[in-house]
């Protein structure tokens, strides 16, 4: 029983951070129909955004540790979403179509952005030490402050998203664009904005959730290949498109994942959620929340 | 009109002949090898082609070629079959996997595809790392026999030199080159081409575009595991890191810079991309950075990839006349 509620709790906190990659994935599809590659390395630069500002370059070592630790967040945030706003910009937009060619661009971006974390920051596994001291005891479990606050944090950014998304006039735009790009641009929505705000927000949240989470694990150059591929399984389940069915999508994949990991082995959990997604198209191609187009 | 295809004769008679002399003018191993690498890797590169001129990404082709050379180093190695069985046999499994996998997600469009394919060479890694007892785990296979020896007459060709490893890999290249052309000539190929365009005018004039697609896709799949096979038995070596997902990514870096738009194309990019690729050995770690930008900036300035640029400058030429 101490071992399922283990599991279930770093579950929660796997799906939760699947779900910051997934939602920023299923955005950029949606809005600006393409499948980009690159995403996960806009998390892995979120790591590293927290590393340099804690730990390689501690400007913020004067102050209260948890104050450092959240602007270190922000910046990072707002670092790589200037990033991922540039690479929208000058090098998705101008090849939008065919999809294919955008997905091979992307792939060269993925490509480039880890080859260039290499190189800067080399290939040696960094951490980052947390304000979060301690351990939470709950009856037999106990559950490090660390992660409770990873926890806490992705559902506040993902709290934000939705708020941005489904109140906002920015969000209603997005989701204009998202439905019809050519109506919503007769409607006077300018949809070269609302590609740059949507690939920012999404590499934004994304930054977030390696912030988050990096620090739990490790930071290394690579770290974003396994969680890629599990936001695209989450999207997949979900159905392409559909922000709920992301974050629906991400907890299937992420307690799966931790369960088969900790029960059978972890070569086995990767498999488990590659049948899933097989068998997902197989039955359902749309996915739990998706439509036909 | 004539003239071109007249030209283009000359130069593919060219060109095979300087191939197939190629062991003449040079037993330097490391030359041999290279040449042995270009033609193997056009086998793979002309596999994501003809998968990609039907609108589709396949990112996972080396997991086929990896999972025809474990299949083939296995059966070998376990079951002592000879070479000339696991070959084929090879190639018919990395179908086999393709149709399985194929079926189900080039149904729908585009996207679901390409992840698939992501997933699946990942996952393959985990399965040969997983399986010990048949494919050796993290390690690999170790000691894979060399292929047997064929005796024509008085001729026995033993695999004991990279020459006779060569011409085995030209007779492979140059069935994947034949059968990649026929396909593409024939009515499926046609109909291929006009997927990306008009999949659904296809469909509704009658065509069932899945049958085609998976086709396409299995046939590309055998040949990657032909190659897969071969490189078995060449290195006598297989492990779960040589085919992974950059290795798939190199093959389909080849095909982008060699352009799309012929049976040329990925094996004008394989050569002068491995060629490339040994001269910036120096810059080893550079590699996948170099890649990545040369990806972004060949599909936004010269779609047509290097078997283009005769054609452009050509036209910059006339324009000047």
């Amino acid at each position: 029983m101490e071992v399922f509620l283990q599991t279930l709790a770093n579950g929660v906190m796997a799906s939760l951070t699947l779900a910051l990659i997934a939602i920023g994935l299923c955005l950029i599809f949606g809005i600006l129909s393409i499948i980009n590659f690159a995403h996960g390395e806009f998390y892995m630069l979120g790591g590293f955004g927290v590393w340099w500002f804690l730990e390689a370059h501690p400007i913020f070592a004067g102050m209260p540790a948890l104050v450092g630790y959240i602007i270190a967040i922000l910046i990072s945030m707002v670092v790589v979403a200037v990033i991922g706003m540039i690479v929208e910009k000058w090098i998705f937009r101008p090849v939008r179509e065919p999809h294919e060619t955008v997905m091979i661009v992307s792939l060269g971006v993925m490509l480039f952005l880890q080859a260039a974390a290499l190189v800067a920051f080399g290939p040696v596994d960094k951490s980052v030490s947390s304000p979060f001291a301690g351990l939470v005891q709950l009856g037999t479990v106990s559950f490090s402050n660390e992660r409770l606050a990873a926890i806490i944090g992705c559902i506040i950014f993902i709290a934000i998203l939705y708020v941005i998304i489904d109140r906002t006039r920015m969000g209603k735009a997005m989701r204009a664009v998202a439905m019809d790009s050519e109506a919503a641009e007769v409607q006077g929505i300018k949809t070269g904005m609302i590609f740059s705000v949507a690939m920012g927000v999404s590499c934004a949240i994304a930054a977030a959730g390696g912030a988050l989470v990096g620090p739990i694990y490790y930071i290394n150059p690579y770290m974003a290949v396994e969680p890629i591929m599990k936001a695209f399984a989450a999207v997949i389940l979900g159905g392409l498109g559909s922000l709920p069915g992301a974050v629906a999508g991400a907890f299937i994949i992420g307690l799966t994942e931790t369960f088969v990991s900790t029960y059978v082995g972890a070569h086995f959990a990767l498999i488990v959620v590659f049948l899933i997604m097989i068998g997902v198209l197989i039955v359902k191609p749309t996915g739990l929340f998706g439509h036909e187009e | 009109m004539k003239n071109n295809s007249t030209t283009k004769k000359v130069i593919i008679a060219i060109v095979g002949l300087a191939a197939i002399l190629l062991p003449v003018f040079s037993s330097d191993p490391y030359i041999l090898h290279i040449a042995i690498a270009i033609l193997i890797w056009s086998m793979l590169a002309l596999g994501i082609r003809i998968v990609l001129v039907s609108g589709h990404l396949n990112i996972a082709q080396a997991s086929f070629m990896g999972f025809g050379a474990y299949a083939s180093g296995a059966l070998a190695m376990k079951l002592g079959w000879s070479f000339w069985i696991c070959l084929p046999l090879a190639g018919v499994i990395a179908a086999i996997l393709a149709i399985i996998v194929g079926l189900p997600t080039l149904r729908i469009k585009g996207a679901y595809f390409v992840i698939i394919t992501l997933g699946l060479s990942e996952v393959s890694r985990r399965i040969w790392m997983m399986w010990d007892s048949l494919f050796g785990g993290p390690q690999g296979l170790l000691g894979i026999p060399p292929p047997d020896a064929i005796k024509l007459g008085g001729l026995a060709i033993m695999f004991n030199s990279k020459v006779h490893y060569f011409y085995l890999a030209f007779v492979l290249f140059v069935i994947t080159v034949f059968v990649m052309w026929r396909f593409e000539k024939s009515r499926t190929g046609l109909l291929l081409k006009s997927f990306p365009k008009a999949d659904m005018l296809a469909e509704s004039s009658g065509v069932y575009i899945m049958k085609y697609k998976v086709a396409a896709f299995a046939l590309g799949a055998f040949f990657a595991g032909l190659a897969g096979s071969f490189w078995a038995h060449y290195f006598t070596y297989c492990s779960p890191w040589d085919f992974t997902l950059m290795a798939s990514f190199y093959m389909l870096m080849y095909v982008v810079m060699g352009g799309t738009g012929s049976i040329a194309g990925p094996i004008v990019g394989s050569a002068v991309m491995l060629t490339l690729d040994e001269l910036l050995r120096p810059f080893k770690e550079y590699m996948p950075m170099i890649l990545g930008v040369i990806l972004i900036l060949v599909l936004r300035f010269m779609p047509g990839g290097i078997i283009s640029i005769p054609g452009l400058i050509r036209d910059a030429v006339m324009r000047k006349e």
